[in-house]
């Protein structure tokens, strides 16, 4: 018998259908090539990654709430629930889009947007265009890239949860959330942060803090962030398999 | 294949909507699930199809609580909500998308019904009227023969041509192997197609019998003159002149009137029910 949990010609075949049916990427993926092309050329073919990346950003948290979609009226619902694959197959779906599509698309965007910035600059300066290297304009602060792909995979993972949290408004709401989310957070790092300057003052060693405190900070965030991507996608999970057609209470 | 047992439902906390809910649904039979307005049908059939959960009590399919939404229980179970839409595909691209999960898929039945349904091909199906959205996915819901199939007030939205074809489609998709569950307040639309009766009332299963019993036990009247309705428990006057049912202590033929019977469990519960007893 089939594994009911997972079977890789299940998934391949959902993931087909998932890509046909949100075949709209395609039109993103034509929009995304024109902006940047024409940003690539404004800034004569050097940009800075995270600058480009923003929109990338900004693309996948929209389209992590547009999954909200799939559970927004009760026909979706019902399409969706009633489909014969596993509930970890639909949502590995979905966390493959984000992860995998979206960054794959993003750099095959970012290849072809350089090379027909320079055939436009090309075409205003009337001269021969200058094909160069790909990516060759493409700024990267290598020591950035890490918090980079963090912050994105945990706003995506943030966002992912909100639509199976929130199925109207997601994105509003899921916003709301997380700015509520930061002000607690902040409050208590505040918190946390004047009371250990009490100690360390008090223990009259002020510069422990400085040799100790940044790199032992970052390195305690990406932890505390690798653990919240994983809790974010894990609530998600549990609310699209606990998920009722109409939701009551127990 | 799907057994109900001492189910209950609630949307509210202890105000339940379904209670005490015993049944099973076996292969083979076009089984009519009828009840008024807001008497639980359609929630009914989405904790039959694993969508709500039950509170107190179990729903299995071959063994299986249907709320679990294993791959192995879907892929036997089809259902055909009031409420539904089509994506902007083309009718190959949809069955090259859905099609792969229904084992038992049939591409000829699929034509063969979108033939009797009169279904123009079209290059995206949200080019489709409303009515010929439902007769698409009444094809599409045939044509997967599954062994469960679950339709909810499919004649709605439905015109008078594409009834008749819906009760054609419905012939032809028939098998011993397979149950269609339909759910309904259009008791005339589908009167000749059950072969048992489910009416939900008063928060529980009132009546779970075949038709060839209901027609047994129960004597269905058909006349002009009032004089011919004594010792019925229900009857009532019509344009064509009045309706009526009696127990059938004569052990009289009459045709099974789904309405009138469904009327006479409204009103006299108690008596109908001792009737099956």
């Amino acid at each position: 018998m089939e594994n009911q949990i997972f079977s890789l010609g299940r998934f391949t075949a959902y993931l087909k259908k998932y890509l046909s049916e949100n075949r709209s990427i395609r039109l993103q993926f034509i929009i995304l090539t024109g902006v940047f092309s024409a940003l690539l050329a404004i800034s004569g073919g050097s940009m800075n990654f995270f600058n480009l990346t923003a929109a990338m950003f900004i693309f996948a948290i929209v389209l992590a709430s547009s999954f909200s979609a799939y559970f927004s009226t009760r026909a979706n619902k019902i399409k969706f629930m009633l489909t014969p694959v596993s509930q970890l197959e639909k949502f590995l779906a979905m966390v493959l889009h984000l992860y995998v599509v979206v960054p794959v698309m993003f750099v095959v965007v970012l290849f072809i947007a350089q090379y027909v910035a320079i055939l436009i600059t090309a075409l205003f300066t009337l001269s021969m265009p200058r094909f160069t290297m790909p990516f060759a304009g493409i700024e990267i602060n290598k020591d950035l890239l890490l918090p980079y792909f963090i912050s994105y995979f945990s706003a995506s993972a943030f966002y992912l949860m909100g639509a199976t949290l929130f199925t109207r408004h997601s994105f509003l709401k899921t916003t709301g959330l997380s700015i509520a989310l930061g002000f607690i957070t902040s409050m208590v790092v505040a918190i946390s942060g004047t009371m250990q300057i009490i100690n360390v003052a008090a223990m009259e060693n002020l510069a422990q803090l400085n040799d100790f405190g940044l790199s032992h900070y970052l390195t305690v965030a990406n932890v505390v962030s690798v653990i919240m991507i994983l809790l974010f996608l894990f609530i998600g999970y549990m609310r699209v398999s606990e998920m009722e057609t109409n939701e009551t209470r127990k | 294949m799907l057994k109900v047992e001492e189910m209950a439902f609630s949307y509210r906390r202890n105000e339940y909507l379904l209670n005490k809910i015993n049944f099973e649904i076996t292969p083979g039979g076009v089984y009519g699930l009828l009840g008024k307005n807001g008497s639980g049908k359609s929630t009914l059939l989405y904790l039959m199809t694993g969508l709500m959960f039950p509170h107190i009590g179990t729903i299995t399919i071959d063994g299986i609580p249907a709320g679990k939404r294993l791959p192995q229980t879907m892929q036997n179970i089809y259902l055909l909500p009031e409420e539904y839409d089509l994506p902007a595909v083309s009718i190959e691209r949809y069955v090259k998308n859905n099609a792969p999960f229904y084992p038992m898929f049939n591409r000829e039945q699929f034509d063969n019904f979108l033939q009797i349904f009169e279904l123009p091909q079209v290059k995206d199906l949200s080019q489709y009227s409303m009515g010929q959205k439902k007769k698409f996915l009444v094809s599409f819901a045939l044509a997967t023969n599954t062994p469960l199939l679950f339709m909810d007030e499919p004649t709605n939205g439905l015109d008078i041509p594409s009834k008749s074809q819906f009760r054609k489609a419905i012939a032809l998709g028939m098998s011993d192997e397979r149950s269609i569950i339909i759910s309904t307040h259009q008791v005339r639309d589908l009167e000749s197609m059950i072969d048992r009766v489910l009416v939900l009332h008063d928060n529980s299963i009132m009546l779970n019998e075949s038709v060839m019993r209901i027609a047994d036990k129960m004597e269905f009247v058909r006349t002009t003159s009032k004089e011919d309705l004594q010792g019925c428990i229900y009857s009532t006057f019509t344009p064509q002149g009045f309706v009526g049912v009696r127990p059938n202590v004569d052990g009289v033929d009459s045709l099974v009137d789904l309405e009138v019977l469904f009327n006479s469990i409204i009103t006299n519960p108690d008596v109908v029910k001792s009737l099956f007893v």
